[in-house]
């Protein structure tokens, strides 16, 4: 079939593209715009959570989106989450405790943790694993993760 | 990258007539049928994708009965307030499958039209006693859930139909209702064994209503009829609950595969069905006389 018609908002910049509707989120990110920060790990299968972007304020997974379903829509990925070339305060607090080992999973990991202090502005450690029971982290850095959510809650709160 | 053509109906006219016309399959939150399409698991030519009609995502209550649109995701349906207070075992059911990532995409429609006899949402909205609502080319309609699956990965669905809504009477007064489900682990796990409870007790603290279901444990979703039928009109001291949950051998069937043995499920369920039951009574029990 021919190419359809795409208008999202990606990373607080409008996008119009014309894309093969076969592609997902995903391929559309790496393939089209250059934007390897969402990994595939698992194949497409929904399990790993290294893909994730945030859809509409929620993080999912950008394997399981065809192209087609973001239009209209708003996804921010890793590279939309730093202003002016400054980290976000979870991409700070991640690097600072050191929950960052082969850096796989981290994009991934951050964009869920972004989405939960979003909803969840004050988490405990039970609110922090389920946000994040999705994303898998075989170097396990789990513990730091968690860690670093409640860091950048801190410091987030902080600032209001 | 899939090979497929791609239709993005605005109304669910257009979509039976898409149905009608093309090869094409319904496409909701896609956490299920994307991963089997890259496996080559069905050869799908066509997908018509729901995401834009609005029409399929709510949570209301109209005239006594809650209702749920097929495309309400299970974020929605853990998030809606009336489910919260007055459905437990929905909302448990919804928060217990995959993730966070899966929860916000995947579909309360999309969960029911796969029939798995894994599938969490089905064993609670069959002890909601919960009709399902059916879009066909000539009209529209409600199907008991308990007639709904047939088989695993079958329902009554043909490929023309587009299932619009669930919907259930408001349960009220001295209930409750709960979801328990076992899994290999505790997060992102299909169950090994699930069970749903719904009860409602009369002026003297007896069930005069008991509806059980199962999960993974048949070859499709099931109701505990003899269990049931070993409670109702009983007062639901744990003598009871152990007798009656020892018989549900009679109601599921349960098979050896990777996850667990048959011997096991039914270990399994004869004892979630005893939590499971004690969860909903201690909600029925905050209700005063
Ligand atoms: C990582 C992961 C974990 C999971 N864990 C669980 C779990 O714990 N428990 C569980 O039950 N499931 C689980 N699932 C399976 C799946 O996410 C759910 O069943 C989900 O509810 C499917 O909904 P969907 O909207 O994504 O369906 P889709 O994939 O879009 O569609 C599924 C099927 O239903 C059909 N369909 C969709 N909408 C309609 C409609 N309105 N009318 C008629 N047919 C329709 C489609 O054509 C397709 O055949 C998991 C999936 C993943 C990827």
């Amino acid at each position: 079939m021919g190419n359809i018609q795409v208008q999202f908002i990606l990373n607080n910049e409008k996008i119009s593209v014309k894309v093969s509707p076969g592609l997902t989120l995903l391929e559309f990110l790496r393939t089209e715009m250059g934007l390897t920060g969402a990994k595939d790990s698992c194949g497409g299968e929904g399990e790993c959570g290294a893909c994730t972007v945030i859809l509409n304020g929620e993080a999912v997974n950008s394997c399981l989106v065809l192209i087609g379903q973001v239009d209209g829509h708003s996804v921010t990925t890793i590279e939309g989450l730093s202003v002016r070339g400054e980290l976000h305060p979870v991409q700070k607090a991640f690097i600072e405790v050191g929950a960052i080992q082969c850096g796989f999973c981290t994009p991934g990991a951050v964009l869920a943790s972004k989405a939960l202090l979003d909803h969840v502005p004050d988490p405990d450690d039970d609110d922090i694993r389920e946000a994040l029971s999705g994303n898998m982290c075989r170097c396990t850095g789990y513990t730091k993760m968690v860690e670093a959510v409640h860091i950048a809650a801190r410091e987030l709160n902080n600032g209001k | 990258m899939i090979d497929i053509t791609y239709y993005r109906p605005e109304s669910i006219f257009e979509v039976i007539q898409l149905l009608q016309n093309t090869d094409g399959l319904l496409l909701a939150g896609g956490t299920d049928i994307l991963p089997r399409i890259r496996k080559g698991h069905y050869p799908v030519k066509a997908l018509i994708d729901l995401s834009r009609i609005e029409s399929l995502k709510f949570v209301q209550e109209v005239n006594g009965w809650i209702e749920i649109g097929a495309s309400a995701t299970h974020t929605m349906v853990e998030q809606a307030d009336i489910l919260q207070k007055s459905v437990p075992a929905l909302v448990s059911a919804s928060h217990s499958i995959g993730c966070l990532q899966t929860r916000a995409r995947g579909t309360i429609g999309g969960n029911i039209s796969n029939a798995s006899p894994a599938a969490d949402t089905a064993p609670p909205l069959l002890v909601l006693n919960a009709e399902v609502v059916i879009q066909t080319a000539t009209g529209q309609n409600a199907v008991p859930m308990t007639e709904f699956f047939i088989g695993p990965g079958k329902s009554i669905l043909s490929a023309n139909d587009i299932l619009t809504s669930v919907r259930f009477k408001h349960p009220l007064g001295r209930m409750g209702s709960s979801f328990l489900k076992l899994g290999k682990r505790k997060g992102m796990a299909i169950s090994v064994a699930s069970v749903a409870a719904y009860v409602h007790l009369d002026n003297d603290g007896c069930l005069d209503e008991i509806r059980l279901a199962y999960g993974s444990l048949a070859p499709t979703p099931v109701r505990g009829y003899t269990v049931e039928k070993n409670l109702i009109g009983n007062h639901p001291t744990l003598d009871n609950m152990q007798k009656a949950a020892w018989k549900c051998e009679q109601d599921v069937a349960p098979i050896s595969d990777l996850r667990a043995s048959a011997s096991y499920r039914l270990q399994a369920a004869r004892v979630l069905t005893i939590r499971a039951l004690q969860k909903a009574l201690s909600q029925a029990e905050e209700v005063g006389v």
